[in-house]
């Protein structure tokens, strides 16, 4: 099986700060995984040399295992999908538009059939259709990150390659708790389904619940990786945050809960 | 920040359409209209279109060597300038982005101003010496860009800000050295500067007409190509990425072709300002921003703006001429003010 997303031994240095130092890791496609650590401990980073975004110093980068750098990145863009943190659009788009904006990599590739299909979904997922013909920037910023999401989604879901990716940083950024529960019972489905998810998560209870792997980072290096039931426990926590938690087991349904200790 | 006067796929083919009809038809009637009128007549016979007839020898004379050439270059240099401005707002994602910013018009009056004070400018080089003023305004303008470009470059990517800093700069420093040629030099030399400066189009006849379309239409045909990919540099420089562009790439294929486009306009008609930031801005206000609607719609807008700005140029104190680089300005400005106050800050 390649079906992977992998680093290998990466490193990434700004000005001869060393961001992420040989940091291996394994993602597989069909699973939600997640990336998670403090702030400043290089998530964003390492989500911008999977994407292939940034080039690493050392290392190499391999998706389902083609090497990056033998990829151009139109075939990257039909590969995978990415939501960076922010956008900086300030142009008059209509929600319709930016959404179609998916559409650009694909250019002549696709049956109008196909495009309409998997844009009704993605739209009806993330509750878009009453905002198609909305000015983007005149829209909450709820509203414009589901609307972002809806355009990467879109994008991942149109690859014609067997997985696709979808690369998130921080996806539930300005989400309120409805929609949260909402995109990541949507990523879970869409990963059940094949596709390789990747997000970056600061809650952890949600991720609990919800992700099948986790990667734990900590100042630049790989703290400890592996399915998220067996690595998110009291003494990782501390490791990696700082901080005493304890994990609460409140019904045999439902996934287990941190509570945290002033 | 409201929503596009028009929105549906079918109407915004509905407005590229009447554009295109009615830019030939404005055309035709611009090159009837002048200081001496043209009738159908003459005009169907200098052209060959009424047999039989033979036209008036003036007049013939007038349409084919002074007027089709003139408005010909008109239509090219006014398509060029707005579609500059769009690509540039683009690739800024701001509104008040303008090719200007590259130093491409100021380098070009500097090169100018000094050639013009120095006394350089040779009596005559046979038939070349029509194409001396234009091409040291050319050579000024490109040389000014490529030292902002070099100066912003950076081995990564290109930033947006770090190359508005460095024109905005190398603006100032070369509106610095204008004033000080101007300073030191003399009347007459003055005068003629300060015509340049102002922009016109009165000079202009065949010899221009091939060299303007040398140059400015491959780069037309240039920035018309990066409508996808400038609407993917809207959503930032990373998104661009993800979508499979090449930020960086893109920047500078269409950094080198505004810069191809500005500075032959520059040169063939001096400094026509406002047409690269006036149409972009309300063709955005009227069918949005998706550059594939966006960048046909302005080379038509373009090219009729200055037909018409031309026209008045031509017409309005007759037989004399007022220099159209004024007009863009004072007609163009009150009615862009007139405009963002009724659309955005709801004043009026």
């Amino acid at each position: 099986m390649t079906e992977r997303l992998e680093s290998h031994s990466v490193s990434y240095y700004a000005s001869n700060c060393c961001l992420l130092c040989e940091v291996s890791s394994r993602f597989q496609a069909g699973q939600f995984s997640v990336l998670a650590g403090k702030n400043g401990a290089g998530k964003t980073t390492l989500l911008r040399l999977l994407s292939g975004h940034w080039q690493p110093r050392t290392g190499t980068i391999l998706i389902d295992g083609c090497d990056l750098r033998t990829m151009s990145l139109l075939e990257l863009a039909q590969k995978r999908a990415v939501l960076p943190q922010h956008d900086e659009l300030n142009a008059i788009f209509t929600v319709r538009e930016i959404v179609d904006f998916a559409l650009l990599p694909y250019a002549g590739l696709l049956t109008a059939a196909k495009i309409k299909e998997q844009r009704d979904t993605v739209l009806a997922e993330l509750d878009l259709h009453p905002l198609q013909s909305r000015i983007y920037t005149s829209l909450s910023s709820g509203e414009r990150q589901r609307v972002r999401l809806a355009r990467v989604i879109f994008q991942a879901k149109l690859s014609c390659d067997e997985p696709a990716w979808l690369i998130l940083d921080e996806p539930l950024t300005s989400l309120d708790w409805g929609y949260q529960h909402k995109l990541l019972s949507y990523l879970c489905r869409l990963s059940s389904q094949g596709l390789g998810v990747l997000a970056v998560l600061h809650d952890l209870n949600l991720v609990l619940q919800y992700a099948d792997y986790v990667c734990l980072l900590r100042d630049g290096q790989l703290a400890v990786a592996g399915p998220s039931e067996e690595v998110l426990d009291g003494g990782n926590i501390r490791d990696v945050f700082g901080i005493e938690a304890e994990l609460l087991q409140l019904s045999q349904r439902q996934a287990p809960v941190f509570v945290m200790y002033k | 920040m409201q929503t596009p006067l028009i929105s549906a796929p079918a109407l915004k083919r509905k407005f590229l359409f009447s554009l295109g009809i009615s830019l030939p038809i404005i055309f035709i009637l611009s090159l009837k209209q002048g200081a001496v009128d043209i009738g159908w007549q003459d005009f169907f016979a200098s052209f060959g279109f009424a047999e039989g007839l033979s036209a008036d020898a003036t007049s013939s004379m007038i349409l084919l060597e002074l007027r089709l050439p003139r408005l010909l270059v008109v239509l090219i240099a006014g398509a060029s300038l707005a579609v500059a401005g769009a690509v540039m707002q683009g690739l800024f994602r701001n509104a008040l982005a303008d090719p200007a910013l590259l130093g491409v018009s100021s380098g070009g009056a500097l090169a100018v101003v000094i050639v013009l004070a120095s006394g350089l400018m040779p009596l005559s080089w046979m038939a070349l010496d029509v194409f001396f003023l234009p091409g040291v305004a050319f050579i000024g303008g490109i040389v000014t860009t490529l030292f902002v470009y070099w100066v912003a470059r950076h081995p990564e990517s290109l930033d947006n800000s770090v190359l508005l800093l460095v024109g905005i700069a190398v603006n100032a420093l070369a509106a610095a050295a204008i004033g000080f040629v101007t300073f030191v030099s003399s009347d007459t030399e003055l005068r003629g500067f300060i015509f340049w400066m102002f922009g016109s189009f009165s000079d202009v006849d065949w010899k221009y007409f091939f060299p303007a379309l040398l140059f400015m239409l491959p780069a037309l045909i240039v920035l018309l190509s990066l409508a996808r990919a400038l609407n993917a540099l809207s959503l930032g420089d990373e998104d661009a990425v993800y979508l499979g562009f090449d930020a960086n790439r893109v920047k500078k294929i269409a950094l080198a072709s505004v810069s191809l486009c500005v500075c032959s306009a520059v040169a063939i008609a001096g400094i026509v300002g406002f047409v690269g930031l006036i149409v972009p801005h309300l063709l955005r206000l009227v069918i949005g921003a998706d550059h594939r609607v966006l960048l046909p719609a302005t080379v038509l807008s373009g090219a009729l703006f200055l037909l018409l700005a031309d026209n008045v140029a031509r017409l309005a104190l007759s037989p004399s001429e007022i220099p159209i680089g004024i007009l863009t300005a004072m007609v163009g400005v009150p009615f862009f003010i007139l405009l963002v106050m009724k659309r955005y800050t709801k004043t009026l």
